[in-house]
């Protein structure tokens, strides 16, 4: 069976230039600079835009939003914190500012700028698109403001998982923007069945054709769970039907490289046929869904078959055809014009916040944890076993003070795992008496 | 030359070694699992750079194949319990082949009817439950012994006996009168 998986699999072999970025990461590492020693952890590395589905590029977008929810009330507190750094980077007309920054032993903010120097590139609705910061494990960047009088935006970036990075010189890089607009739901009207009625006043019912033989090219998407249930279903279908042709040509309000191709209904399932423009559909992404007249997303369970030729085919699961009615065609998609690219590269220091680190002995069932740093952005956990999920701390005046959200890295084979509990606001870590770590006290001395 | 050198030395050695001999088949058993070629080579990323740091832990009790093949399992499963990838879960394999990936339709329809049984049975591998597909690529492609395809999974010899034949059967199913059994 070996022989013949790797004649099938013979075009994917581990490539010299992969085999390079190894290279290269290994003696980065051994050089020291960011430290990166940590354990069980994935360097991102930009997956190309063109060469994932839509779906994929909307899930990666869902995790890099999902990192910085935590974040999105934080920074300003924490002003009192950044220190200034004022450096900067020029490419193309276009200057990367590194305003000020943040640090402890493991994380760091950053406050940039982006200016366009010669023309209007840098807009309320650019994105960040690929950048890096050298150590963090994890990372997000989001605009913070837009001045429309100096036409520049400011962004925060948050890093975290960086193992012995105080002192250390941080070189953050930017390769490409976007512009156009985030993330929205967008919906259609009328409603569906009325879209179906005019369907089939126009061009007659919707018509099914067996998919081709060769249906096992195509894994299908499922986009929630009841979806991953009903993808096992479908996968065991004797035969699956896709519509035919392509009559239509419905726009989303407001989307202009997403255009509905044909719908119909049959055996409980809704299929709505959608073809992406070439261009922008490779710096887009999103993903069909239906809604309540509110424009509020139903979770109706949805498969979707990414066709050739930048097509894809939803498969909603309807029950009863009479709730078309009631239901209406919509979707979450980005709106981006363009995507720009360049080369902006600023390296510089934090001197870093003072931390205080606690040896503990902590012992239960699940978890072991020898260690934890506390900082006044958080408390940093090591450990072995099931991480909990936050920490709760007690202050010497006798308040108590509960970590919101946290991030962290571990090596699947020991468990062992290193966690950075989030304070919501800046704490005075000399005023820590005791944390409670899985039902444990650990007193700070 | 002292023994600090002489064994920052040998891990270089022994990285390009890994990288020859075992970089292309742990990405293949990546993709398989994961059915995403870029989380698969990020995957086989973390694994030679786990095990470079990792190398005086290595005990050499067991081959150095079943260690990386270790380390990556148990990345890819992290990857596939988070919640990231639940969400993602999805490839076409139809893509994959201009990527360098995949064979793509025409270069199928110019093969023998061989190669189609090669796709047949990745096609196959892939729609099987994870939990049919890790034994398989344990057993079959990295060609590991019950006993180690269990420790890595961390369930009883017996359960991937059994996990065996039923990942068999179901590719017998899939695969019709292309089929063979192997033991």
């Amino acid at each position: 069976m070996r022989n013949e998986i790797d004649r099938g699999l013979r075009k994917i072999c581990l490539s010299e230039a992969e085999c390079a970025r190894i290279r290269e990461r290994i003696a980065h590492m051994e050089s020291g600079v960011g430290s990166d020693k940590r354990k069980g952890t994935i360097k991102k590395r930009s997956r190309g835009i063109g060469t994932l589905k839509v779906l994929v590029a909307a899930v990666l977008l869902v995790f890099a939003l999902s990192a910085l929810c935590v974040a999105a009330e934080l920074p300003w507190k924490f002003m009192q914190l950044f220190e200034s750094v004022n450096e900067a980077s020029v490419y193309d007309g276009i200057e990367l500012r590194i305003m000020s920054a943040a640090a402890d032993e493991d994380s760091v903010m950053i406050f940039y700028t982006l200016e366009d120097l010669e023309g209007g590139r840098i807009s309320a609705s650019t994105q960040i698109y690929d950048y890096n910061l050298t150590g963090p494990a994890t990372m997000g960047t989001f605009m913070e403001n837009y001045d429309e009088k100096t036409k520049t935006a400011t962004f925060l970036f948050m890093g975290d998982n960086i193992e012995g990075m105080r002192g250390e010189k941080l070189t953050f890089s930017l390769q490409s923007f976007l512009n156009g607009s985030s993330m929205e739901m967008y919906k259609m009207e009328p409603n569906v069945g009325d879209l179906m009625a005019k369907r089939a006043e126009d061009h007659g019912e919707a018509l099914f054709q067996s998919h081709p033989a060769d249906r096992d090219w195509v894994i299908w998407n499922a986009q929630n769970d009841r979806g991953a249930v009903l993808q096992e279903e479908w996968m065991k279908k004797e035969e699956s039907f896709l519509l035919q042709g392509e009559p239509m040509a419905l726009s989303l309000p407001g989307v202009d490289w997403v255009t509905v191709t044909n719908m119909g209904y049959q055996d409980g399932w809704l299929h709505v046929r959608v073809k992406y423009d070439e261009e922008k559909g490779k710096i887009n992404h999103g993903y069909l869904c239906l809604t309540d007249s509110t424009g509020a997303e139903m979770e109706n369970a949805i498969l979707n078959s990414p066709l050739s030729d930048g097509r894809e085919e939803f498969i909603i699961s309807i029950d009863d055809r009479a709730e078309l009615n009631d239901l209406y065609l919509g979707g979450f998609f980005t709106n981006n014009q363009s995507l720009h690219t360049g080369e902006w590269k600023v390296t510089f220091e934090v001197n870093g916040l003072a931390s205080k680190t606690v040896a503990c002995q902590v012992e239960t069932e699940d978890l072991s944890v020898h260690k934890a740093v506390l900082s006044p952005l958080g408390v940093t956990i090591y450990g072995i076993g099931e991480r909990e999920d936050h920490l709760l701390l007690q202050m010497k005046d006798g308040t108590q003070v509960s970590t919101e959200g946290s991030s962290g890295s571990g090596d699947g084979e020991t468990k062992e795992f290193t966690c950075k509990y989030k304070f919501a606001e800046p704490l005075d870590i000399d005023q820590v008496q005791w944390l409670m770590i899985s039902g444990q006290q650990v007193d700070v001395l | 030359m002292n023994q600090e050198m002489m064994t920052a030395d040998q891990k270089k050695v022994d990285l390009e070694s890994w990288l020859k001999d075992y970089g292309t088949s742990l990405l293949r058993m990546c993709f398989l699992y994961l059915k995403d070629l870029q989380l698969a080579e990020d995957i086989v990323q973390e694994t030679m750079v786990n095990a470079y740091l990792k190398y005086e832990e290595f005990n050499h009790q067991a081959s150095v194949k079943s260690w990386l093949t270790r380390i990556a399992i148990n990345r890819c499963k992290d990857y596939r319990r988070s919640a990231w990838f639940r969400r993602v879960s999805c490839v076409e394999l139809e893509g994959l082949g201009e990527q360098g990936g995949f064979l793509t339709k025409d270069e199928v329809s110019d093969q023998v009817e061989t190669s189609h049984q090669y796709l047949d049975l990745i096609k196959a591998v892939f729609h099987l439950p994870v939990k049919y597909r890790e034994v398989i690529l344990l057993y079959y492609y990295q060609e590991l012994s019950i006993k180690e395809t269990a420790s890595m999974l961390a369930v009883p010899e017996s359960t991937v006996s059994t996990r065996l034949r039923r990942a068999k059967l179901a590719l017998k199913k899939t695969l019709g009168g292309w089929y063979y059994d192997e033991e």
